[in-house]
């Protein structure tokens, strides 16, 4: 007679073992699938998201910088009084010019200091000696500012970094990923009529810079977040018939790296001082 | 035989839930402070905007009411609008006689509350817009206007307030945004 198996002690059959296993290891290759595919989310997200910030931080900058250019203490002034002929740190200003471009990814401003707190990009406060304890400069009874003591800076791209470089100051770096930079300047030739007659990227001598339109390329600090899907912006080196949206816009060639997640952004800002 | 003591195991149940409860309870917690945290930060940029879109529209109303302007005269001796209050020989605002905004159809309302004053800088300047550092005349200015001759300029300043009813105050509170700006008026 075979002995009745107990209840208490029945075993796992073997059907069952591999039953089990089978609906087990479906299961976690879909867990898998689904954790993979929300990282990848995840650090795309990431990637996207540190390019919006760091393209709206860098656009509000610019237009934060450019907003000072051109301020004078005295506004009966005419620029070209106010902003004599100077050459410092490879910026070569003409009398009356405020904002000159250097090169491509150049741009060098300078603008009076409107009282001691005035902070240039580094964020340190007005160096000379000039009396601004009075906001403008109007008075005859008081000594006039100096204008040897106009602020400049200069602002461009230099190792994948915007930089603001001032007088007898390292240059420090004020937004970090960005790829390409690109301004399109409004200008016209007469210091007396305010006024944008045409754009161009490369002004000439002497033209007066009224009203910038700027463009930053962003690229996102990690690697490998575009999954084989080239952005739109990217041109293709082997294939000279597809140009990339950066390279219509701005004509500079842009070859992506493969897998590095591309953000452009834009705007424009009128120079307040200089315009109506 | 032993008996094994069965009732001893009968509160665990209740100690691991309480644990998972407590964990879940610090997520759920921890989840809520950072939704309170952004929605802060959202909210100040948001108020932020509000304020200089209203300052911005005072500050655009007293321009213009400046470019329309025959003359401008000191507030002292007249009660035209617009009319300027004393000379813009300091930085502080002092918001005590001002303009509240009712844009230039004197209708208009916004969001936040906003107003102006404006001061003087300096003119006559003739034609052209001076040219020397010179060319100031700091004394006989204030009075001028209605002497000076046909296209000679006059600087003024604008300052602007936007607050939120209630945080108002005379010089520029940290609740409120001020914006200053040049304007000037070409003598007809």
């Amino acid at each position: 007679m075979f002995p009745i198996p107990s209840r208490n002690q029945r075993g796992l059959s073997l059907v069952e073992l591999m039953v089990a296993m089978a609906l087990s290891s479906f299961l976690i290759l879909g867990v898998t699938q689904i954790y993979l595919d929300n990282k990848r989310n995840y650090l795309y997200q990431q990637g996207q998201g540190e390019n919006v910030e760091n393209g709206r931080f860098a656009l509000m900058l610019i237009s934060e910088r450019l907003a000072k250019a051109g301020y004078r203490r005295n506004p009966a002034l005419t620029m070209d009084i106010a902003f004599p002929a100077q050459s410092v740190d490879g910026c070569a200003f003409k009398e009356g010019q405020a904002v000159i471009r250097v090169d491509d990814a150049t741009l060098c401003l300078r603008y009076q200091p409107r009282d001691e707190n005035e902070t240039n990009c580094l964020g340190n406060t007005f160096p000379g000696s000039s009396d601004l304890s009075k906001p403008y400069d109007s008075d005859t009874t008081q000594a006039h500012f100096n204008t040897s003591e106009i602020m400049v800076e200069k602002i461009f791209l230099d190792g994948g970094a915007l930089k603001c470089k001032v007088p007898d100051q390292t240059a420090q770096e004020l937004v970090s990923n960005i790829a390409g930079l690109y301004f399109d300047y409004g200008v016209n030739s007469d210091l007396y009529t305010l006024k944008v007659n045409s754009y161009t990227t490369t002004p000439g001598p002497g033209d007066i810079i009224r009203a910038l339109r700027y463009s930053t390329l962003l690229v996102a600090s990690t690697n490998n977040l575009t999954q084989g899907v080239e952005s739109k912006i990217c041109s293709n080196p082997n294939n000279d018939d597809e140009i990339g949206d950066w390279e219509k816009l701005t004509g500079q060639t842009l070859t992506c790296e493969s897998g590095k997640l591309y953000q452009m952004v834009s705007s424009s800002s009128t120079l307040r001082n200089l315009m109506p | 035989m032993t008996v094994f003591p069965r009732h001893r195991q009968h509160g665990a149940v209740l100690v691991i839930a309480l644990v998972m409860l407590l964990i879940v309870t610090l997520l759920g917690v921890g989840s809520m402070r950072e939704v309170a945290l952004e929605s802060r930060i959202t909210g100040n940029l948001i108020e932020q905007k509000k304020l200089r879109n209203a300052a911005e529209s005072a500050q655009r109303e007293a321009e213009r009411r400046i470019a329309g302007a025959e003359s401008i005269e000191d507030c002292s001796m007249v009660s035209d609008i617009p009319c300027y209050h004393g000379k813009a020989d300091t930085y502080d605002y002092d918001f005590s006689d001002k303009e509240n905004y009712s844009g230039l159809d004197g209708l208009t309302t916004l969001e936040r509350d906003a107003r102006w004053y404006i001061r003087f800088i300096g003119g006559p300047y003739n034609a052209g817009g001076g040219g020397t550092n010179d060319a100031g005349n700091a004394g006989g200015a204030l009075a001028g206007i209605e002497t000076a001759e046909s296209g000679s300029s006059f600087f003024y300043e604008v300052n602007a307030q936007a607050y939120k009813d209630g945080d108002e105050d005379d010089t520029c509170a940290p609740a409120t945004l001020c914006l200053t700006s040049t304007t000037l008026l070409i003598k007809k």
